[in-house]
C-alpha cells in the first residue's frame, strides 16, 4: 500500500508539471496584454510599459517560466491582474468558501443519495421507487443555476425564512480567521451565535449544489444494490432469518460501497469545478467566482494558479478514494 | 430484472408505478398557487418597507463588483470604494459640473497669468492614521502619486513634483507652471489621481520603488474623509466607520457605518432592496429599474451621466473614406435602440462629445437614421454591396448595439463580423499599434471625461498627434480638428472657445465622423424612499457621496 501511495504521489508529480506547463503555455498564447489591463484604459503608454516590466511581461518566456517554477516552490503564484493581492493570499481567502461549501454539499448528498437509494432499492417497483426515481431525474435534468434562482425566490423573497446568500448576515463581522471554514472558525471563537447564522447561510447553496450529485449517488446505490440484492447470499441472509434493515444495510449495503466511494469521490471533484455559478447565485466569495472574475478579465496568473489548486485537489480525491478501496473491500489489494 | 435495474410486474410489462400526470399537475398547481399567492403579499407591504434586525444607523449598498484596489495613485477602477476614504483638495459642488467648493482645500487662489495656484488647507485636518494632513502632507502624497511607475501622476500634469510644488507653511500649498491652468482648481477635483492618501503609510509599508505602498494601501487605506476601513472581505463586503476626527463635522444625522456588498446578479440586488436588507442598489439591468421606478417603495435617482458608449472608426483601413463612415452613422437607429432595447434608461447622444461638455448647446451633430442615404453614400464612395467589416467588443459589453449595427448594415449589402473578445484582448487590439488590415475596423467603447473641458476629453481621443495607445483607437487624423483641439488648449470657455468646440462637434460627429455615438449612459441609483440626500454628479460617474446621506425618522 505504502508503495502504491509513493508510486501515485510520484505520478501526481508528472501530472501537475504538464499541467503546469500547458497552462503556462495557454496564458501565453491567448491574446492579450496583461500590462494594459493592471494600467488601465486610460493609462498612458509609458505606464503601460512601467507595468509590463515589472510584472516581467518583457523577459523572455523561457526566463518567466523558471522565474514563475521557482515561485510556486516558494507558495508564491505571482499577483492577481484583477485583486493585485498574491495570489497565494487570494487562495487562502477565497477556496475556504468553496472547500467549506462542497464538503457540507457532498455530505448531504452522500446522506440523500444512499438513504434514497437504498430506499428505491428496497421498495422497488413500488411508490417510493417511483417517487425517488422522478426526484433523481428532475434532480439530473434540471440546471443548478435554475433550482438555485427558484429557491432564492421561493424561500428569501417570499417565504422569508432563509437569506438570500452570503456567508453571514450584513453588519456581522467574520470570525478570526484559522480555518477559512466559518462555521468551524465560529466555534472556535466560541460564537454558537455565528456559527448558526453561518448553518443559516449555508442551506440553500449547499442544498442546490447537492442536488445534483445526490441524483447520481442515488441511481448508483439503487442500481448496485437492487444487483446486490438478488444474490445468493442475500436470499441465504434472509433465510436465516436476519432481520431485513441488517440485511440492507450490513451485508447489501456494505457490499454496494466500492461504486458509491467511486462516485462521491468523482463528485466531489466535479463540485469544486461547479461550484461557480452556485456561487455566483448566492454570493458567496469562493474560488468558483474568483475564477469566474479571473476568466472574464483574463487575469493569466490567477487562472494558471486555480487550475493548479483544483488539478490537485482533483488528483488528492481521487487518490484518497484509491486508497479507501482497500479500506472498504478486504479482497481488494493495491499494487 | 431488466438491465436498467427497473422490476418491472409479471403480469404486464409496463412499469408498475409512474408518478401520475394527474398527481404532478395537482402538486404543481398546489405549489404555484402557495409562490404566486404569496408575491401580492409582499408587495402590499407598499411605501413602509421594514429593515428588519438591522441598524438603522448603517447604510447599506449592494454592488455589482468590488473595488479591489483602494489605493488612490494606481486605482482605476470605480471611485465608490475610495470617496468614503479620501478627499481631495476641491470637490465638485453637488451635481455641477464645472463649479467647485473647498475640500481639503479652505480657499483656492490663483495668479492672474494662471501659472501659480494656492491652496489654503483646512486646519486641524489628520489621516486615520492619526498623522497630519498638512501641506507637507500633501505635498509628498501628490509626489507619490506623480513618481509611481503605475500610478495615475500623468492626470496632475506636472513634471517636477519637487520643485513645483511648494509646501509655503504648514497649510499653505502652492503649484507653479510653465503654462497657464486655468482650471486647475477644478481639475484637482477629479476621482482619477487627486485623493490624498497618507504619505506616511505608504512610505512605512512600501515594498519598494514599484510598490510605494500600494499593496498595503489597496486594502487598507488611510485617508482623511469622513470614513475610515473597518473591516475588508475581499469579493464580499466592506465596512465602513465614521471617522471621529473628520474635519467637517457630524452635525447632520450621517450614517454611522457604511457597509458595501457586492452581490453580482442584479436579480438578486433588486431581491434584497425588496427585503429591506439593502438601501441602495447601483448598477441595475434596465428592465430591474424600470420596474422599480413604479414601485413606491423605492426613489431612482437618474442623472445623466457624462460617459458616452459608442462606435470607434478605424480611420487607416476599409473606412478610410469619411462617407463610408457617414453611411454606417445614418444606419443606426437610435430612437428605436433606446426605446426598444434599452427601454429609455439612457440619452440620445448629440455629438461625440457628453451633452454637459463647455461650449455646447443644444444642437445635435448626430445623423439621422436614414437607409437611402446611407445608400446614396456608399455608392458616391464606391463602396460595394457585398463588402465585409468587422467589430470588436468585449465579453459582456456592446454584443447587443454591435449586432443591432449589423442588422441594419446588412441592409445596406455590408455583412459586419462580430467579434467578441476579452477585456485583456480587447484592450491589446484597442490601443494596439498593428498594421489597419490586422486589427478591426470598428470598435465598441466607452469614455467619460476627467473633468469638463473639451480639450482633456478630446486631445487624446481625436488629435491628429496622439497614437492609439493614448486612446485615439481610431488613428482618427482631421487637420481642421487638431488644429481646433490645440486651440483649445488650457482655455477658458467663453464664447469664442464655445464657437470652437461646436464646430470640432460638427467635424467629429458628422462632417468627418470618428465614432459613431450610440448612447450617453444615465446613472440609475435605486435607494429606499427613506434615504435622503442623494445627489448625483455626471462627472462622477456611479459613486455617491455617502457622507451626506441619511435616513429619515
Amino acid at each position: 500500500m505504502l508503495r502504491f501511495a509513493i508510486r501515485r504521489f510520484v505520478s501526481t508529480a508528472f501530472l501537475l508539471t504538464g499541467v503546469l506547463v500547458m497552462t503556462f503555455a495557454l496564458a501565453r498564447i491567448l491574446p492579450g496584454d496583461p500590462a494594459r489591463l493592471v494600467a488601465g484604459a486610460r493609462a498612458g503608454p509609458e505606464a503601460v510599459a512601467a507595468v509590463r516590466a515589472q510584472l516581467g511581461l518583457d523577459l523572455p518566456l523561457s526566463r518567466q517560466f523558471i522565474h514563475y517554477v521557482a515561485g510556486i516552490f516558494e507558495g508564491d503564484f505571482g499577483k492577481s491582474i484583477i485583486t493585485r493581492r498574491p495570489i497565494s493570499i487570494d487562495i487562502l481567502t477565497f477556496f475556504p468558501a468553496t472547500v467549506e461549501l462542497v464538503i457540507l454539499a457532498s455530505l448531504l448528498s452522500l446522506a440523500g443519495g444512499v438513504t434514497l437509494g437504498v430506499l428505491a432499492a428496497v421498495k422497488s417497483g413500488g411508490k417510493a421507487d417511483a417517487s425517488v426515481r422522478a426526484v433523481s431525474v428532475f434532480g439530473l435534468s434540471v440546471p443548478d443555476f435554475w433550482t438555485g434562482l427558484i429557491c432564492q425566490l421561493l424561500f428569501f423573497s417570499v417565504l422569508g425564512i432563509l437569506p438570500f446568500g452570503g456567508r453571514l448576515s450584513t453588519g456581522v463581522a467574520m470570525p478570526p480567521q484559522v480555518t477559512g471554514f466559518v462555521t468551524v472558525d465560529s466555534l472556535l471563537a466560541g460564537r454558537p451565535d455565528l456559527f448558526a447564522d453561518a448553518l443559516h447561510h449555508m442551506i440553500l447553496p449547499v442544498f442546490v449544489l447537492a442536488i445534483p450529485s445526490t441524483a447520481i449517488i442515488i441511481r448508483v446505490v439503487r442500481t448496485t444494490m437492487l444487483e446486490v440484492l438478488s444474490a445468493d447470499y442475500i436470499r441465504t441472509a434472509r433465510a436465516k432469518g436476519i432481520a431485513p434493515l441488517k440485511v440492507y444495510l450490513r451485508h447489501a449495503l456494505a457490499n454496494s460501497l466500492l461504486p458509491i466511494v467511486t462516485v462521491f469521490g468523482l463528485n466531489m471533484g466535479l463540485m469544486i469545478s461547479g461550484a461557480v455559478l452556485v456561487e455566483l447565485i448566492f454570493n458567496l466569495p469562493g474560488l468558483g467566482r474568483y475564477t469566474a472574475d479571473a476568466i472574464a478579465g483574463s487575469d493569466y496568473n490567477a487562472i494558471m494558479a486555480i487550475t493548479l489548486v483544483v488539478s490537485a485537489a482533483y488528483i488528492l480525491i481521487n487518490l484518497i478514494v484509491d486508497l479507501s478501496y482497500a479500506f472498504l473491500d478486504p479482497r481488494v489489494e493495491l499494487k | 430484472m431488466t438491465d436498467d435495474g427497473i422490476k418491472r410486474s409479471g403480469a404486464s410489462n409496463e412499469l408498475q408505478y409512474r408518478l401520475h400526470r394527474r398527481h404532478f399537475l395537482t402538486g404543481a398547481a398546489a405549489f404555484g398557487l402557495a409562490t404566486v399567492g404569496r408575491v401580492p403579499m409582499s408587495l402590499a407591504a407598499a411605501t413602509d418597507l421594514p429593515i428588519g434586525s438591522r441598524d438603522p444607523r448603517s447604510l447599506v449598498v449592494v454592488v455589482d463588483a468590488t473595488v479591489e484596489n483602494l489605493d488612490p495613485a494606481t486605482n482605476v477602477e470605480w471611485a465608490y470604494g475610495l470617496r468614503p476614504v479620501y478627499e481631495t483638495l476641491t470637490v465638485l459642488d453637488g451635481a455641477e459640473t464645472s463649479k467647485v467648493k473647498g475640500s481639503l482645500a479652505s480657499s483656492v487662489t490663483s495668479s492672474d497669468d494662471k501659472l501659480t495656484w494656492t491652496f489654503e488647507l483646512a486646519e486641524g485636518v489628520k489621516f486615520h492614521d492619526g498623522t497630519a494632513c498638512d501641506a507637507a502632507a500633501v505635498k509628498a502624497a501628490i509626489t507619490r502619486t506623480i513618481k509611481h511607475p503605475s500610478g495615475l501622476g500623468v492626470a496632475w500634469q506636472v513634471a517636477d513634483p519637487d520643485k513645483q510644488i511648494v509646501a509655503k507653511d504648514a497649510h499653505t500649498i502652492e503649484f507653479n507652471f510653465t503654462e497657464a491652468r486655468p482650471f486647475f482648481d477644478v481639475e484637482v477635483s477629479s476621482q482619477y489621481g487627486f485623493w490624498i492618501a497618507s504619505p506616511t503609510a505608504a512610505e512605512k509599508n512600501s515594498k519598494g520603488p514599484d510598490d510605494m505602498g500600494t499593496e498595503f494601501l489597496q486594502s487598507h487605506p488611510v485617508g482623511s474623509g469622513p470614513y475610515r476601513i473597518e473591516t475588508f472581505n475581499p469579493g464580499q463586503d466592506v465596512t465602513y466607520v465614521r471617522s471621529e476626527d473628520f474635519h467637517g463635522g457630524w452635525d447632520h444625522p450621517h450614517f454611522e457605518r457604511i457597509i458595501t456588498k457586492t452581490v453580482p446578479v442584479s436579480a438578486t440586488r433588486r431581491q434584497l432592496l425588496e427585503a429591506g436588507e439593502a438601501d441602495i442598489a447601483l448598477r441595475m439591468e434596465p428592465q430591474d429599474i424600470v420596474d422599480l421606478k413604479n414601485d413606491p417603495r423605492f426613489v431612482v435617482s437618474d442623472t445623466l451621466t457624462a460617459t458616452l458608449q459608442y462606435v470607434v472608426f478605424t480611420t487607416d483601413g476599409k473606412l478610410a473614406d469619411k462617407r463610408i463612415r457617414q453611411a454606417i452613422c445614418h444606419a443606426f437607429d437610435h430612437d428605436a435602440y433606446l426605446r426598444d432595447v434599452v427601454l429609455g434608461t439612457a440619452d440620445k447622444p448629440r455629438s461625440v462629445f457628453p451633452m454637459q461638455m463647455q461650449g455646447l448647446d443644444d444642437t445635435s451633430y448626430l445623423l439621422p437614421f436614414d437607409l437611402e442615404k446611407a445608400k446614396a453614400l456608399l455608392e458616391e464612395a464606391n463602396f460595394p454591396a457585398g463588402s465585409e467589416l468587422t467589430i470588436t467588443y468585449y465579453a459582456g459589453f456592446g454584443d447587443t448595439e454591435c449586432q443591432l449595427l449589423q442588422g441594419w448594415l446588412s441592409e445596406l449589402g455590408i455583412t459586419l463580423h462580430l467579434q467578441e473578445k476579452s477585456f485583456s484582448a480587447f484592450l491589446d487590439d484597442f490601443f494596439g499599434d498593428a498594421p489597419a488590415d490586422q486589427r478591426a475596423d470598428l470598435f465598441y467603447f466607452s469614455w467619460w471625461p476627467n473633468v469638463n473641458h473639451p480639450y482633456s476629453y478630446a486631445w487624446s481621443l481625436f488629435s491628429g498627434e496622439t497614437k492609439a495607445a493614448n486612446g485615439n483607437a481610431g488613428r482618427y487624423a482631421n487637420d481642421d480638428a487638431t488644429k481646433l483641439i490645440g486651440e483649445l488648449r488650457q482655455k477658458i470657455i467663453d464664447d469664442e472657445q464655445a464657437t470652437k468646440i461646436r464646430k470640432l462637434a460638427q467635424i467629429l460627429t458628422s462632417d468627418d465622423p470618428a465614432w459613431l455615438p450610440i448612447q450617453q449612459e444615465r446613472t440609475q441609483f435605486i435607494s429606499r424612499r427613506d434615504i435622503q440626500g442623494m445627489v448625483n454628479n455626471p462627472i462622477y460617474v456611479a459613486t455617491l457621496d455617502m457622507y451626506n446621506l441619511s435616513r429619515s425618522a
